[in-house]
């Protein structure tokens, strides 16, 4: 018997809905991400990104704290928040912009190079 | 309250500005921010994000409406009516031909409704208050959902000239209106301005006539204010008001799954899958409800047919390799578990049922690797929670 088995009677399906309203209760965008479930273990993958900044930010605070180092908290508190979810046995992230190495998130660099550029232009800036 | 005040342009159009610049290659982002600038009578600058959303999508059916509707603000005859949906012609023809014209077939969902309010709309067009009054005692009577939307936004009986002009006004313009409404209630209810949101939603509802639409935003609202048997009701509502609509039935399932109630949350899948049985997400789901309650014939079905539909979505080849696995079928397990790892999907519990697989087959040394892969993911997973479990301390 494979490890996993003896969590047959945990409901993926409820665990998936539970994750996936987790997710849009805190502004991230699930159009952008393939969310499943199986035997207690939730894999999450795609392009992690929010549909909201925060609102008591200005656009030129975003630019200031950088898009990479938005995301990563985005996955860091995601991932704490996953883990608290009873019944989740672990969360399992393949991300095209950012991903975990050594216990630690880091940015996958060419979006991060990408969407400061796209910032830059907007604010007419030249913060590369 | 009008639509224009209420949607507070400037704030919605900075938040769609920095949308745009994170996501430059998503073209309902630039479509949005082109009716947000239209309305805030920036129609050049609309043009060229229309334009760019055309571009990114060529297929972009929304973004051509709009260029479209530009042209009818304008007077000019719309470029490209002919390739647009019907819906999308009559609309534009009404808009031009005003008074007179048929109703605008914004949707097909509550054809009754539309009626209603296309009588209303033309008492005001023709200013004929006395009319316009009768209209909306109609609504009232027969539509009480419409009916308290209208009041919600300050269209009551006896309503004043101005708000239901200005309502006029924005009926005409563009029934993606709602969509506009929509991200500035994400932005009310990010401020935790609960009663703003909920006045946009119903502005956007009335100027839609979207009751599916509504429902399904109004029940994230109600998920964000905390208040669950409100979201219920309102996706009930939402699949009320259209019953054929497979986005608003399997959000009425995940409602029901997360409340515990898993033969509603089935038979709301089960309506979806049956609408839609080309859309791979669906029918992933409905295969992980249908094992969840040890129906796994049904569940290895549903599997393939998300495959089927989706030949690369790796958590249902996870989802039917980890199936298969259970079910003592190594053979045909062990492929989809390894396309699964070779997607880059890695986790203790795929490498186990890796090894598993491969010495139930004989395969001694793959056996032996897959289980070093596991014992290391596991070691991997220990730390993460723990670490998690001190952080949340």
């Amino acid at each position: 018997m494979a490890a996993g088995e003896d969590a047959v009677s945990v409901q993926d399906y409820r665990l998936n809905a539970e994750v996936r309203r987790l997710l849009v209760s805190r502004w991230v965008d699930v159009g952008r991400l393939q969310i499943g479930t199986t035997s207690g273990v939730v894999y999450i993958m795609g392009v992690l990104d929010t549909t909201m900044e925060d609102p008591h930010r200005r656009v030129d605070e975003i630019v200031h704290r950088g898009t990479g180092e938005r995301v990563l908290r985005l996955a860091m508190s995601l991932e704490r928040f996953l883990r608290r979810i009873p019944d989740v046995r672990d969360v399992v992230f393949k991300l095209e912009n950012v991903h975990k190495r050594g216990g630690r998130w880091r940015v996958t660099l060419d979006s991060d190079v990408r969407a400061a550029k796209a910032i830059s232009r907007l604010t007419g800036g030249d913060r590369s | 309250m009008t639509m224009p005040d209420a949607l507070d342009l400037a704030r919605l159009l900075g938040h769609l500005d920095v949308r745009v610049a994170l996501h430059p290659k998503y073209a309902d982002w630039r479509n949005l921010r082109g009716m947000a600038r239209a309305y805030a009578g920036k129609e050049s600058e609309a043009r060229i994000d229309f334009e760019a959303a055309l571009e990114l999508n060529p297929q972009y059916e929304a973004a051509r409406a709009n260029l479209a509707w530009l042209d009818a603000c304008n007077g000019i005859e719309p470029r490209g009516l002919d390739t647009l949906a019907p819906a999308w012609q009559t609309h534009l023809r009404f808009m031009a031909d005003l008074p007179g014209t048929q109703s605008p077939a914004v949707t097909s969902s509550n054809p009754s409704k539309l009626e209603l309010l296309d009588g209303l709309l033309h008492a005001i067009v023709v200013e004929d208050w006395i009319a316009a009054e009768a209209a909306r005692g109609r609504i009232a009577a027969q539509a009480p959902r419409l009916d308290a939307l209208m009041h919600r936004i300050g269209l009551g009986p006896r309503a004043d000239r101005a708000p239901l002009l200005e309502w006029r006004a924005v009926y005409r313009g563009n029934p993606q209106a709602m969509s506009l409404c929509q991200a500035a209630a994400e932005i009310a209810r990010a401020a935790e301005d609960f009663d703003r949101s909920a006045d946009l939603l119903a502005w956007g509802a009335v100027v839609s006539l979207d009751l599916c639409a509504y429902g399904m935003a109004m029940a994230v609202h109600w998920d964000a204010a905390g208040r669950e048997s409100e979201a219920l009701a309102m996706l009930e509502e939402a699949v009320h008001a259209d019953p054929e609509r497979p986005s608003a039935l399997a959000a009425l399932a995940h409602r029901h799954a997360v409340n515990g109630r898993h033969d509603a949350a089935i038979a709301a899948m089960e309506s979806a899958a049956a609408l839609a049985p080309r859309f791979a997400d669906v029918r992933y789901e409905l295969g992980l409800m249908y094992r969840d309650a040890e129906r796994y014939s049904d569940a290895e079905r549903e599997l393939r047919a998300a495959l089927t539909a989706q030949p690369g979505y790796v958590l249902a080849q996870l989802a039917l390799g980890t199936l298969l696995h259970e079910q003592g079928r190594d053979a045909e397990a062990l492929p989809l578990l390894q396309r699964v790892r070779s997607a880059g999907l890695r986790s203790t519990d795929v490498e186990l049922r890796l090894a598993s697989a491969h010495a139930r087959l004989g395969h001694v040394n793959h056996a032996r690797r897959a289980a070093a892969r596991a014992r290391a993911a596991a070691r991997t997973t220990t730390a993460a929670t723990s670490d998690q479990r001190t952080k949340s301390r």
